[in-house]
């Protein structure tokens, strides 16, 4: 129980540096990739809880009204983890089109929120391309560093 | 309802609690914990961005470098071909110049002048021209007023000629000084120096008197400077006299001697 809380933690820590990262330096929105590819790996109620967070942190960090980005990331992981539900999901290549989709409305509503334009390309292009990527990485990350329970066979 | 969408209690809750801070942030009521969060994540964010801007920096010069040293390669090629058309531009020039003070000296009406560039100097001066040109053996070569030798090897694109200084060159030549005057032949010593002989005691000479050419040979047409005398050898029981003759310039020096043709 122990190791997974320490998992989370430095899942947690990952994020703060890439939210400083994606605030700073880089203009890809990669903390929601990496989201939207947990939410899709392992759609559980903690994804809500670091979409909720991570939102508030982004908003702080982009200068933006605290709580207008955890309330777009909370819509965007929950429609994600129903789309996991979805047969679709068995496609690793969801990941590629989701990202688009979800990125272009997240891009749409902070250009609406700020009185712009929304401009999409390129940046919804090179989220998709990194998003397989990190997609693939979060599921080793998910399968093979978190212990799960074992497995009890009724007999 | 709660099966087909996850977590749906938890979902409304926290957008509950994000509309809930969205309105106090809107009311500016979070602007205190926003200022103190600020003091942590502002450094942080600094440092990120210097960071980011060094690095950029960083690559942006090992780029321009790139480019730099491609524009240097171009550039010296361009300063070597410059250079070279400059040589070129002054060589012409100076050739112009020598042609038009040539003019000045020997007149073009009556003597029918070769233009040649010097091409090589060892015993014999070399010249670019030869029988392709109408050169001949035995022609004079001249410089303004001075003569420089005379044309002993012909072939079809070059010559060479002999010069005064060269053991086999004789010339018959008076010298002409505030003293007098004074006959002699002039002969070719080994090195750079020309010896008048056959000059008569009663005869004047002195040192710095200007030797010319007789003319008495074929070639070569009376007046052309030879040298200036540089010494005087006189000795009693000698029959003749002697003098030492330097010429007045440096072969090397010359762009362009002139072939004087029958």
């Amino acid at each position: 129980m122990s190791f997974k809380i320490l998992i989370m933690k430095t899942l947690i820590v990952i994020l703060i540096i890439i939210s400083f990262i994606q605030s700073t330096s880089l203009p890809l929105n990669l903390v929601l990739i990496i989201l939207i590819a947990r939410a899709l790996v392992r759609p559980d109620r903690f994804n809500l809880i670091l979409a909720f967070g991570f939102g508030l942190f982004i908003s702080h960090l982009s200068l933006q009204p605290l709580g207008f980005k955890s309330l777009i990331y909370l819509i965007l992981i929950q429609l994600t983890q129903i789309l996991s539900k979805s047969r679709l999901s068995a496609s690793q290549f969801l990941i590629m089109p989701a990202t688009a989709i979800l990125s272009s409305i997240d891009l749409i509503s902070t250009s609406f929120l700020n009185h712009q334009s929304p401009q999409l390309l390129p940046e919804v292009l090179f989220e998709s391309l990194v998003s397989l990527p990190i997609f693939f990485l979060v599921r080793v990350w998910e399968e093979r560093f978190i212990v799960r329970k074992e497995i009890k066979l009724r007999l | 309802m709660s099966k087909a969408i996850p977590n749906l209690r938890t979902f409304f809750l926290l957008t509950l609690l994000s509309l809930i801070i969205l309105l106090f942030d809107s009311l500016n009521l979070l602007a205190v914990p926003k200022r103190l969060i600020f003091y942590i994540t502002n450094p942080i964010s600094f440092g990120l961005y210097q960071t980011k801007v060094n690095l950029f920096k960083q690559f942006n010069f090992i780029y321009s470098l790139r480019i730099t040293a491609q524009e240097n390669k171009a550039l010296k090629e361009q300063i070597g071909k410059l250079l070279s058309e400059n040589a070129n531009l002054r060589k012409n020039l100076a050739e112009t110049q020598t042609l038009v003070s040539q003019q000045t000296h020997l007149d073009p009406l009556t003597y029918n002048l070769i233009p040649t560039r010097p091409i090589g100097a060892g015993r014999y001066l070399k010249i670019d021209k030869g029988s392709d040109s109408h050169i001949k053996l035995g022609a004079a070569v001249v410089f303004n007023d001075n003569f420089v030798g005379k044309i002993i090897q012909v072939s079809e694109k070059a010559s060479n000629v002999q010069l005064l200084t060269d053991p086999d060159s004789k010339v018959a030549a008076f010298s002409q000084g505030l003293e007098g005057k004074s006959k002699g032949v002039l002969i070719g010593q080994f090195g750079s120096e020309i010896l008048m002989d056959k000059i008569l005691h009663e005869e004047k000479i002195s040192v710095g008197d200007l030797v010319y050419s007789e003319g008495l040979e074929s070639f070569l047409p009376r007046g052309l400077i030879l040298g200036r005398v540089t010494e005087v050898l006189e000795r009693q029981n000698e029959i003749f006299k002697q003098a030492k003759v330097k010429p007045v310039f440096d072969i090397r020096d010359l762009e362009l001697v002139f072939v004087i043709q029958e």
